[in-house]
């Protein structure tokens, strides 16, 4: 069975070798999508040992990390992770998801940030709101939506392959797992908050949730 | 009768100030087609939509029988309705002609990466 992660990267220098090393000994391939950036978040992630792909022109988190996801489909990869490259995930916790959703014949699993004091204020009220518009919208119960962390079939990926460019997928991806009926579950992941993580801005929420509703009427 | 001279002149300045509008327009419009190396056919609506606007600030009275059947009481009031309809269709135009682009240029970029990656798109 090949497991391929996928990392989506823009101007992560400092962080995505790290991520790197700490995750190519836990799967078989690990693939940078460098997303056009402007420092040596390519080099990095190619020293680090990263199958690094670079992106000609700046195209956001989702285009990226699909076509880490569409290389990883094609070169046979039978399950796919996805994770940030700012270092907020722990690739420790990939044999967790894995183990879960193959004991559990699951399509997807959500690796969840405990929606916690941790967290930070904005992103929890956020992470709220959005839950119980997914709900509400299409009955799907997933504490933190906008995770990136993610780890699913190949099979899957071919129904969930969303149609976002930005940060719109993490909010695509729930809304087509729960159109496709697919199996899922969310698994508590450790999370490290960071001065440096970036991430999605309260406009991007607003988006998120915005897109959500169209989604429910379009598709 | 100076109430009357007064609102005449208002009247006056406004349309000056209108048609310099227009006219400064027109040169922008001349302008941006010389310096991008447009031809006429890609710029003849904008010339004749600021010619328009230039007659209709000149002859106001023209539009009366249309601003009767709309209920409004000026002209100018038409010319923003206008205005408005026609800045909404060209920012409709506008995001549906960017959101094309975006998914042509996504295209291109994906196949690119595929291609230097070593790998065909297969889904």
């Amino acid at each position: 069975m090949k497991m391929c992660a996928v990392i989506p990267a823009y101007n992560e220098e400092k962080t995505v070798g790290k991520v790197v090393e700490k995750t190519r000994d836990l799967v078989d391939e690990v693939i940078v999508v460098d997303d056009c950036s402007t420092d040596n978040t390519f080099q990095e992630a190619k020293k680090a040992g990263a199958r690094a792909v670079r992106l000609i022109i700046n195209m956001g988190a989702g285009f990226s990390t699909r076509v880490g996801c569409d290389i990883a489909a094609n070169d046979g990869a039978d399950i796919i992770i996805t994770l940030d490259a700012d270092g907020q995930h722990d690739p420790a916790e990939i044999p967790r998801l894995v183990q879960v959703m193959e004991e559990k014949g699951l399509d997807i699993v959500f690796g969840s940030r405990p929606v916690n004091n941790e967290m930070p204020l904005i992103k929890r009220i956020g992470n709220t709101g959005l839950y119980w518009i997914s709900y509400l919208l299409y009955k799907i119960k997933i504490k933190d939506t906008q995770t990136g962390y993610h780890a699913f079939t190949r099979e899957a990926y071919e129904k969930i392959r969303w149609e976002s460019n930005r940060y719109g997928v993490v909010s695509e991806i729930p809304v087509r797992v729960a159109k496709n009926g697919l199996k899922y579950e969310e698994v508590i992941i450790k999370t490290i908050y960071t001065d440096k993580v970036r991430g999605i801005s309260v406009l991007d929420g607003l988006k998120s949730g915005w897109m959500m509703l169209l989604w429910r009427f379009q598709r | 009768m100076d109430d009357v001279i007064v609102e005449v002149s208002e009247m006056i300045l406004i349309q000056i100030l209108g048609v310099l509008f227009g006219l400064a327009m027109l040169y922008v419009t001349y302008d941006y087609c010389k310096r991008k190396g447009l031809k006429l056919k890609d710029i003849a609506g904008w010339v004749v939509l600021w010619c328009v606007f230039i007659l209709v600030i000149l002859f106001p009275a023209a539009l009366l029988f249309v601003t009767e059947k709309l209920n409004l009481t000026r002209a100018i009031d038409l010319m923003m309705i206008a205005s408005f309809v026609v800045v909404i269709y060209l920012i409709f135009d506008l995001y549906s002609r960017i959101k094309k682009n975006e998914r042509n240029v996504g295209k291109m970029v994906e196949a690119m990466a595929l291609r230097d990656a070593g790998t065909d798109r297969r889904t």
